[in-house]
């Protein structure tokens, strides 16, 4: 490879020398031309100055912009999300306490936090309502009356299941297993539920008659309750207001 | 060096470098910022989509036992 780099190197003074003679012809026909063209040229050079020195001023005009009003309305908008979220921490600890599962509310990923649509809420609503209804001949709620006044117990868990029902349709990957405890319950759970809805026969009573007959039924003891089935609702509230007049 | 013009562009340039650098800067700053807030905005979207599945299963609950009253 050296010969032909020899040869590159014997042919290029040679090469230099033309595009240098080439420069100074072409110096010398410029000199040579009309003061117009370096004026032009000036110009030129003129506006290129003004338009970097634009350019220039727009980019610190956008830096100041950016960092003297964006920035701290940003900061400001974080500052009063940071209150929203410390404002709806206590119903995200309603819910958590709930649904028995955590929300990542830390800012780390949480675990079983699961979205269900729309339209599979209340179908799941629906087959947790059917056993439950199925299981017992009661309603799903006896905790309300008709009137629509909702009946405090002490103990109660109809809140608790109804809202578990409610959040177990949200969360399906749930590890304490909400979603099947709410369709199979266990047996502690049925023996305080049994507990609770004949509380709950009592304190519907001292509103107006009950029309579960089961309640009645568990209430009274079971024996007076398969006696009263038939249609003696009226009876037991005149019974009740006279007791409690 | 000959052109007047050639020094006063590149100082003009060399400004422009520096100022680009600190606008990139801020906007890096303001990128952090707004990745802050969307993030804790998410756990306050989460939030609000479980309060509303509660009241859509609370109103279907109501609508399946017979017990929902129309508002006042």
């Amino acid at each position: 490879m050296n010969p032909p780099v020899y040869s590159e190197q014997h042919n290029s003074p040679q090469d230099n020398e033309t595009p240098h003679n080439n420069a100074a012809a072409a110096a010398g026909s410029a000199l040579r031309a009309s003061p117009t063209d370096t004026d032009d040229i000036a110009t030129l050079n003129q506006q290129i100055t003004l338009r970097l020195q634009t350019i220039d001023a727009n980019l610190g005009a956008c830096f100041r912009t950016v960092t003297q009003d964006i920035i701290p309305r940003v900061r400001g908008y974080a500052a009063v999300c940071d209150g929203v979220l410390d404002s709806a921490a206590t119903l995200a600890a309603l819910f958590q306490e709930a649904g028995q599962m955590q929300l990542p509310l830390g800012g780390e990923e949480g675990e079983g936090l699961q979205q269900d649509t729309l339209p599979s809420a209340p179908a799941a609503a629906a087959t947790t309502t059917a056993p439950a209804a199925g299981a017992l001949p009661a309603p799903v709620s006896p905790t309300v009356t008709s009137t629509g006044h909702v009946l405090r117990l002490p103990d109660s868990s109809d809140e608790e299941d109804a809202r578990a029902d409610a959040t177990a349709t949200m969360h399906t990957g749930s590890a304490t297993g909400s979603v099947s405890t709410s369709a199979t319950p266990g047996d502690d759970s049925t023996l305080q539920r049994a507990s609770r809805k004949r509380k709950a026969s009592l304190l519907l009573r001292r509103e107006y008659a009950s029309s579960s007959p089961v309640a009645r039924g568990a209430s009274r003891g079971g024996s007076h309750g398969a006696s009263r089935d038939s249609g003696t609702a009226t009876d037991d509230t005149a019974e009740l207001l006279h007791l409690d007049g | 060096m000959e052109n007047p013009y050639e020094r006063q562009q590149k100082n003009i340039l060399s400004r422009i470098i520096v100022n680009v650098e600190r606008l990139n800067q801020s906007v890096v700053t303001l990128n952090q910022e707004l990745a802050n807030v969307n993030k804790k905005n998410k756990n306050i979207e989460v939030l609000g989509q479980i309060c509303e599945n509660y009241h859509n299963s609370t109103q279907f609950n109501l609508e399946a036992t017979g017990n929902r009253k129309p508002p006042f």
